[in-house]
C-alpha cells in the first residue's frame, strides 16, 4: 500500500486546479494512503478557513480528511526528527561563511513524517525539498549562479540529511495526476480524456507545481495506455 | 551596524530620490538575496520598499498626486534618519524607521490604487520569489517575506524559474512512481 506524505505545495496545486479528486481516485484504485502532518493541516485548513479567498480549498481538503481519503498524522512523535531535518538542511549550504536557512519547519515535518515507511513517498511541488533529496549538487550550482558567489557545502550535514531521508521517492502533483490518468481518472471525458489530462498538467504548473516546459512536453508525449 | 547596511540605505535613498525605477528593482533583488544570506529581516523590508517604490513609479495616476509627493518627501527624510541611526550603531531604531514606511505605502496603495491587491503585498510576493530563486523553499520564502504562499507559488509559475529545477527525467520519475503505486 503506497503511503504518501503530502506537503502544502502539492496540496495547493491540486486544490487550486480542482484536481484534488485524484486523491480520492488513487485511494480507491491504488489503495494509496495520503497523510498530512499537523503543520500542513493547520496551514491548509485551519488558517485559510478564516480567509474567505482561500476558504473553499480549505473546506474541500477538510472534506477529504472527514471522508478518510486524507489522514491527519499525530504530531507528537515528529518534533525531534523535524528539528533534525531542519538543522541539517539549514546547515548544508554556506555563503560568505553564513549558513543559508533554506528549509521551513513545514517541509521538514513532512520529511520527518516519512519515518518508518518501507517505501516512503513524498508529494511536494516546490523545488528546494526535491533538489535537496534528488540533486544537492545541482542545488548548489543554482544557488551559486544566483548569488554569483561561492557556495560552500557542509558535506557532513548534507550526507547526514541524505542518510536520514533514505530512499525517499519524490512525486509532484503532476505525477499523481499522471498515475490517476493511467488508471482512468479522465475517462468521463471520453475521446477528450487525453486532452483533459494534458490540460490539467498545465493547470498544475500555473498553480505552482515546479515542472519545466520541457517536462510538460515530455508528458504530452505520454499516452494514457 | 556594518558598512554594507549603511551603504544599502544610501543607495536606496539615492535611487528613490532620482526616481530611478530600474535601480530600485535591481536593489530590491540584491536586498532579498542579502536577506537570505544574512538571515536579516531588515533586508526583507528594504527589498519590499524598493519593489514597492519601483511599482509606484510606474503608476502615473499615483505619482502625480500630492499624497505621493508628501510620502516621497517623508520617505527620503526617514531613510536619512535610518542611515544616521545605523551609523550610530542604533540597529533597532534604524529597523523601526525603515519598517514604519511600509504601512504608509500600503495606505497610499489602498487609497489611490486600482487593484484589490496592494503594491506592498505584490512587493512581498516578488521578494519571496527572489528568496526562492536564491535557494529558499516555498514555505521559507513566503514566511520570510510575509507573503501569501499560494500567491508566491502562482507568481513563480509564471516566471522562467521552474525551467531550472529539472532533476530526474519525466519517464524515469513516472516509472518509479508507477512501481511505488503498484506495490
Amino acid at each position: 500500500m503506497p503511503r504518501v506524505i503530502c506537503d502544502t505545495s502539492s496540496l495547493i496545486s491540486l486544490m487550486d486546479t480542482c484536481t484534488s479528486g485524484v486523491l480520492r481516485f488513487l485511494r480507491e484504485k491504488a489503495d494509496a494512503r495520503f497523510l498530512v502532518p499537523p503543520g500542513v493541516y493547520e496551514e491548509m485548513v485551519s488558517r485559510p478557513l478564516g480567509i474567505k479567498r482561500y476558504g473553499y480549498s480549505a473546506v474541500r481538503l477538510r472534506k477529504l480528511v472527514e471522508d478518510e481519503i486524507v489522514e491527519l498524522l499525530p504530531g507528537k512523535d515528529l518534533a525531534q526528527r523535524t528539528q533534525e531535518f531542519l538543522g541539517l538542511a539549514n546547515n548544508s549550504f554556506f555563503v560568505d561563511g553564513r549558513p543559508l536557512r533554506i528549509l521551513h519547519e513545514g517541509e521538514a515535518e513532512c520529511l520527518a513524517a516519512l519515518k518508518g515507511s518501507r517505501h516512503p513517498i513524498l508529494a511536494v511541488d516546490e523545488k528546494t525539498t526535491r533538489l535537496l533529496l534528488e540533486d544537492p549538487k545541482r542545488m548548489r550550482e543554482l544557488m551559486q549562479g544566483e548569488y554569483q558567489r561561492k557556495i560552500v557545502v557542509n558535506k557532513t550535514s548534507m550526507d547526514r540529511f541524505q542518510q536520514l531521508a533514505g530512499d525517499m521517492l519524490v512525486v509532484r502533483s503532476t505525477e499523481l495526476v499522471a498515475l490517476a490518468a493511467k488508471r482512468g481518472f479522465f475517462e468521463e471525458y471520453g475521446s477528450e480524456a487525453l486532452e483533459a489530462y494534458h490540460a490539467s498538467l498545465y493547470a498544475l504548473r500555473y498553480a505552482g507545481c515546479s515542472i519545466s516546459s520541457d517536462e510538460l512536453l515530455q508528458y504530452e508525449r505520454t499516452l494514457l495506455d | 551596524m556594518d558598512d554594507f547596511t549603511i551603504e544599502s540605505l544610501k543607495k536606496l535613498r539615492s535611487a528613490l530620490d532620482s526616481q530611478d525605477n530600474l535601480a530600485l528593482k535591481s536593489l530590491a533583488g540584491q536586498f532579498a538575496a542579502e536577506a537570505l544570506a544574512r538571515e536579516d529581516p531588515h533586508f526583507v523590508d528594504l527589498a519590499i520598499l524598493a519593489y514597492s517604490f519601483a511599482k509606484f513609479l510606474e503608476k502615473h495616476n499615483i505619482v502625480e498626486t500630492p499624497e505621493w509627493r508628501a510620502l516621497l518627501k517623508r520617505t527620503l527624510t526617514t531613510l536619512n534618519e535610518a542611515r544616521e541611526e545605523a551609523k550610530a550603531g542604533n540597529v533597532e531604531e534604524c529597523h523601526t524607521r525603515v519598517a514604519s514606511l511600509l504601512p504608509e505605502l500600503e495606505d497610499l496603495s489602498k487609497s489611490l490604487g486600482k487593484f484589490v491587491t496592494n503594491v506592498v503585498d505584490k512587493a512581498r510576493i516578488k521578494t519571496a520569489t527572489q528568496l526562492y530563486a536564491h535557494g529558499a523553499s516555498l514555505s521559507r520564502a513566503a514566511e520570510f517575506a510575509h507573503a501569501e504562499k499560494r500567491e508566491v507559488a502562482s507568481y513563480i509559475s509564471a516566471t522562467h524559474l521552474p525551467e531550472k529545477y529539472r532533476t530526474i527525467p519525466v519517464r524515469r520519475r513516472l516509472q518509479l512512481a508507477e512501481q511505488a503505486f503498484s506495490e
